[in-house]
């Protein structure tokens, strides 16, 4: 694998929906507080990478112009929902691989303007001609796992009233009121049986990484966390994933970066997961290990994944709470993660952790079962 | 009568012949038999390319369905979709009309059916396949 990698400083914008702000600077203002935080002069960067799904011809350096970041080696990546874990991947391996010592990763979307009203695949996927669009996708997942497993409609709307608690305790979160079960069942149908508060809203945001050869990282800060795994699926043939409840590609993804990283479930202190959707963070328990095949339900039920439970999930209010602005969200989640290893999450701080796990998922292909998952383990040292 | 409308088909390329009636065009790889739909052009498992284009069966079971509230490119809401798994290994997304007398559940049989869907900017009727209720 390489040399060690570390993260040394995170940062993030208040996400949100904002009319008055540039992609380029809501980039500017994470990059600018990653790079505060890890304390490091810009010039010591050597590679950056930037994960945007609607934002258009080089946004990295579109970002980073004003940074003094310029005439490095810069790349865009996208790769829908895990466009940002999939450019913190990107620059990960080119420090392990020893080609630089210091690195920036960071994600950016502003969905309000760029992103289209309706997330489908393109125009030209099959598919999208036929009615598909995200919720939709879901929404057939959703029905086919409570018909399967006899999950509730309760249960789903529990993962929601959840990570809404905890955006309440985040700053960076775009809801910041509680919510419950009934609201969650009695808000606007959008695709039966998903009503609008299980869904993630459209958010503006960004989010930055500063990651080095863990080597140099106690130069820069007195808590570097290491990058235990970085593991990025692509989605196989639908037809081999026989059963639409179970995501082959997060199982796959998962099992490797736990096997690189030596852990197992068993020994994740706290999770971020893809909650676009209520009933994904349920499905997810099962195919990251966390729980048994078709005892999701139960399982957020029985408070596991609550602070103070077996697995605290989505502390940081997940993408139902914090907001998902798509190219964002993936780092987002490791800043998260970042801060929970650190001790520093305030409120909703898991205490003693150690090793924290980051999961994505995203993009509809017809005939694949999604489009790309990463799975990052991080731990303190 | 189906073949009448065919025309007017958004994607010919997704149709085929049998006998009196149109088909979804489905690829058999002669190798491992695995059928696909839509066209792949060669089997993503064995990578031959001379597939055998097969009539789908035009009766499949539901295996899951939605009825979406917020428009989408070619559908205002509200709109039933979902998918139908067919004998042939296959599973097709598509619109459903839904029948007063036979609710919707997972399992039941589906028939393909050819009409008009949508309309083009232009006001050009499109004509695409879609799913109802059928007695086994």
């Amino acid at each position: 694998m390489g040399r060690e990698v570390s993260i040394i400083g995170v940062g993030s914008t208040i996400f949100g929906k904002y009319k008055d702000i540039s992609p380029e600077d809501m980039g500017r203002q994470a990059v600018e507080a990653a790079l505060e935080d890890a304390n490091i002069n810009y010039r010591n960067i050597g590679i950056a990478c930037c994960g945007t799904v609607y934002g258009g011809m080089c946004m990295a350096q579109r970002v980073l112009k004003e940074t003094g970041l310029v005439g490095i080696e810069v790349i865009n990546v996208e790769n829908a929902c895990a466009s940002g874990s999939s450019a913190f991947n990107v620059v990960y391996r080119l420090i392990a691989s020893g080609e630089y010592d210091y690195g920036l990763a960071f994600g950016v979307e502003k969905m309000t303007s760029l992103a289209p009203a309706q997330l489908a695949p393109p125009d030209s996927d099959l598919d999208a001609k036929m009615g598909q669009l995200f919720p939709a996708f879901f929404a057939l997942i959703m029905r086919r796992y409570l018909d399967t497993y006899g999950i509730t409609l309760e249960q789903v709307a529990q993962v929601s009233v959840k990570n809404r608690n905890y955006g309440c305790l985040n700053h960076y979160a775009q809801y910041t009121d509680k919510i419950t079960v009934d609201d969650v069942l009695n808000s606007r149908m959008i695709a039966d049986p998903i009503t609008l508060l299980q869904c993630c809203p459209n958010t503006d945001g960004a989010a930055a990484a500063v990651l080095c050869a863990t080597d140099f990282a106690e130069e820069y800060s007195s808590k570097p966390i290491q990058v235990a795994a970085s593991v990025i699926c692509s989605g196989d043939y639908q037809w081999k994933q026989r059963d639409i409840t179970f995501s082959e590609m997060t199982y796959k993804a998962a099992q490797k970066a736990y096997e690189i990283a030596e852990v197992g479930p068993n020994d994740i202190d706290l999770c971020e997961l893809h909650d676009a959707f209520a009933v994904n963070e349920l499905m997810h328990y099962e195919e990251l290990g966390f729980c048994s095949i078709g005892e999701g339900g139960q399982m957020i039920e029985s408070g596991a994944t609550s602070l103070g439970g077996r697995i605290p999930v989505n502390l940081s209010g997940g993408l139902l709470s914090k907001g998902h602005p798509l190219g964002a969200s993936g780092v987002a989640q490791l800043a998260e993660i970042v801060w929970q290893l650190r001790g520093e999450a305030g409120e909703r701080q898991v205490k003693g952790a150690r090793i924290g796990l980051a999961h994505v998922l995203g993009g509809a292909v017809t005939g694949l079962e999604s489009g790309a998952c990463t799975v990052h383990i991080l731990k303190k040292y | 009568m189906q073949s009448k409308i065919r025309e007017d088909f958004f994607d010919q390329n997704l149709l085929i012949q049998d006998t009196e009636e149109l088909k979804l065009r489905a690829y058999k790889c002669p190798h491992c038999n695995k059928v696909f739909f839509p066209k792949v052009s060669k089997c993503p498992e064995c990578l031959i390319t001379n597939l055998a284009e097969i009539p789908l069966s035009d009766i499949g079971y539901l295996y899951s369905y939605t009825t979406v509230y917020i428009p989408s490119k070619n559908f205002g809401p509200p709109y039933t979709v979902g998918y139908i798994e067919f004998e042939e290994g296959v599973r097709v997304f598509g619109q459903i009309r839904i029948k007063e007398d036979m609710p919707l559940k997972i399992g039941i049989s589906m028939k393909m059916m050819i009409d008009y869907l949508w309309e083009e900017q232009s006001g050009k009727k499109v004509a695409a396949y879609f799913f109802e209720p059928v007695d086994k």
